[in-house]
């Protein structure tokens, strides 16, 4: 592949750094979460200066923002600690390690990583542009990218052209997913023993909020009630009572509404493509119980990739979008969500498409 | 003064033809927020009876009029952007996506441990490459209407091929292998793929010579591959001799593993216990 070709790995592609110090995510962290919360047996973890306990894991991994700011003013609460974005995981992008790749925080303002993303697109290789292949989150900051440049440029919906010639979107949620609002639900998708802790964690994350899902129905009620149609997971109703922070849900909103909604707008000339599996069972909605959101029981939900539900985005998008999706695993397994980049038909068919 | 006149009744005609197509526009029903829109190159705005700010996600194909989409509203656009000057953008037609072959390929490490009877059992630390590919392409097919493009009858089987080397130390390996592999990630436990086929290795001081038994040995026999989430691979063989190794047989057990495999599962701070091999 040429100089131009740019990874945008999903969320928890990258390492975390503590201080330039790898912490392990997510595997080995995983690993320890879970023994220490078996069996109360810290192993290494005071090699970064911290024992492992709740609170000061919880510390290590929070953010903070100033209301409406989109640049944190910590990614670490732990005292003298900063956190910073290293290298991607390979395993998952074991078919593109030739590529550049753009590292970014995942848990950071989806705005701020596409700010990022924008600048380093802005320094092309000479004589050339980008050919970008983005998987998950990585897909909505370069549609976050796509329309800050459209707005340095006049609301030019082609400028984007000018420096990107094709955009492989890999799984990309541009409609949120369940498993973000899990996350902040129950957070028994990072590690069970300690949910609790991950669950106050993940809700100090802008990103995790901006992936909430949106479309019709992603809630529904037990007990019909008149507001139904009237919100979604990006809004405080379903959320009263659980500690979710306003701020947070109005950056989601805000990001949704000025970014996200119509993710090609600005993609006019971009040679775009994005790929979906079909081969998994995958939740499209959550229940609410009275007042009490509940995980919904597995068998309800659709087909999808374990975390983009697929009909349900076909169902919101529109033409300019569809025509320019390709959906596989209809008939035959695929690689689950977070290993679908080095899926057998998707890294082959990416490459090819890259090279159109 | 007739050609004044004409002038004049030309430009009223002009504007009165403008002002009644705006108006027939105005008139125009449309589907706000729907899948395309059927106002271009205008766009389609909701219904008053749909509130001042209503939000699209909540809503879709709802009762709408041709008009200037709204700045910031690209809904009223389908999707496509809404212009300053209140018209929409025009997409050309996406051109199909080319035609794929399904494969797969990987710089691997290879950790092999050989089991003789009545010898040592003998590790053998080695790099390689393997090698998955489809017997069929797929077309990408558009989905009867107007739907997004489908892969069909995606290909399970494969064929693969593979090669490993270990060159350091007195007596070097060679390992090679050709197989059948199914591929189906949807078995359990991140298992992958299955695979079946045959290892060939060679064994010496002097692998490059062709014909020479004193030094080398060849064996060749069945083996079993299971591979875990396209980065990990267990292969399992049972290698009768061919040339050189007095009539023993050995089983070979492998760990073939992605090249980086390691950094992603041991942190930095831990890579200095690894033994240099799998780094």
């Amino acid at each position: 592949m040429l100089d131009s070709t740019l990874l945008v790995p999903g969320t928890s592609g990258c390492k975390l750094l503590a201080n330039g110090a790898d912490i392990g995510w997510p595997t080995e962290l995983m690993g320890e979460a879970w023994l220490a919360g078996a069996t109360g047996i810290s192993v290494e973890f005071e090699k970064l200066g911290l024992s492992f306990s709740t609170q000061q894991l919880t510390e290590l991994l929070s953010m903070e923002f100033a209301a409406g700011s989109t640049v944190p003013t910590k990614t670490s609460l732990a005292a003298g600690k900063s956190i910073a974005p290293g290298d991607i995981l390979r395993a998952a992008y074991n078919q593109f390690l030739d590529f550049q790749v753009f590292s970014y925080d995942w848990r950071s303002d989806l705005r701020h990583t596409g700010q990022l993303l924008l600048d380093r697109l802005k320094n092309r290789p000479a004589g050339s542009k980008w050919r970008i292949v983005a998987h998950s989150q990585g897909g909505l900051a370069v549609v976050v990218a796509s329309k800050l440049y459209a707005a340095e440029h006049g609301g030019s919906d082609t400028a984007f052209a000018d420096l990107v010639s094709h955009v492989a979107f890999i799984a990309t949620p541009f409609h949120g997913t369940i498993n973000a609002a899990r996350a902040l639900l129950v957070a028994d998708n990072l590690t069970p023993p300690f949910a609790a802790a991950f669950k106050k964690i993940v809700r100090t994350w802008p990103a995790i909020h901006q992936m909430l899902p949106v479309w019709p129905g992603c809630v529904r009620t037990t007990t019909p009630r008149n507001d139904t149609p009237q919100f979604n997971l990006t809004y405080e109703v379903p959320w009263a009572g659980l500690s979710v922070s306003s701020d947070m849900l109005k950056r989601a909103r805000d990001t949704r509404a000025q970014f996200l909604r119509n993710p090609f707008s600005c993609l006019l000339n971009v040679k775009v493509l994005a790929y979906f599996s079909e081969a998994w069972n995958t939740a499209n909605h959550l229940l609410l119980d009275g007042a009490t959101l509940k995980i919904a029981p597995d068998a309800d939900g659709e087909r999808g990739d374990t975390l983009v539900p697929a009909q349900t985005i076909r169902t919101m998008s529109h033409q300019i979008e569809l025509d320019r999706f390709f959906m596989l695993g209809r008939d035959h397994q695929t690689m689950p969500h977070f290993m679908l980049s080095i899926d057998n038909v998707v890294a082959p068919h990416v490459k090819a498409f890259l090279n159109t | 003064m007739s050609r004044a006149l004409l002038w004049l009744a030309a430009a009223i005609a002009l504007l009165t033809s403008r002002v009644a197509s705006a108006a027939d526009e105005q008139r125009a029903d449309c589907k706000y927020n729907d899948r395309v829109n059927a106002c271009m190159p205008y766009g389609c705005v909701p219904a008053p009876e749909l509130g001042s700010d209503p939000d699209p996600d909540l809503i879709r194909a709802a009762p709408g009029f041709c008009g200037l989409c709204r700045k910031g509203h690209d809904e009223d656009c389908a999707g496509a952007h809404c212009r300053d000057d209140g018209t929409c953008s025009v997409w050309p037609d996406a051109p199909p996506p080319p035609p794929v072959w399904p494969h797969f390929s990987l710089l691997v490490g290879d950790a092999s441990l050989g089991f003789q009877k009545n010898k040592d059992v003998q590790p053998i630390v080695g790099v390689g490459y393997v090698f998955q590919g489809a017997f069929v392409s797929v077309k990408p097919t558009k989905e009867i209407g107007g739907g997004p493009y489908v892969a069909e009858n995606l290909p399970w089987l494969y064929w693969n091929v593979g090669a490993t080397g270990a060159f350091a130390g007195e007596s070097q390996n060679v390992f090679l292998d050709l197989g059948l592999t199914a591929y189906y990630p949807g078995f359990p436990l991140a298992i992958t793929t299955i695979g079946t086929g045959v290892l060939y290795q060679r064994e010496g001081a002097a692998i490059w010579k062709f014909g020479n038994t004193l030094q080398n040995q060849d064996r060749l026999g069945p083996e079993l591959t299971i591979g875990f989430l396209q980065n990990l691979f267990v292969r399992g063989a049972w290698l009768l001799p061919l040339r050189g190794d007095e009539g023993a047989s050995q089983f070979v057990l492998s760990v073939l593993y992605m090249r980086d495999l390691a950094g992603d599962l041991v942190p930095d701070r831990f890579q200095k216990y690894l033994p240099d091999a799998f780094r």
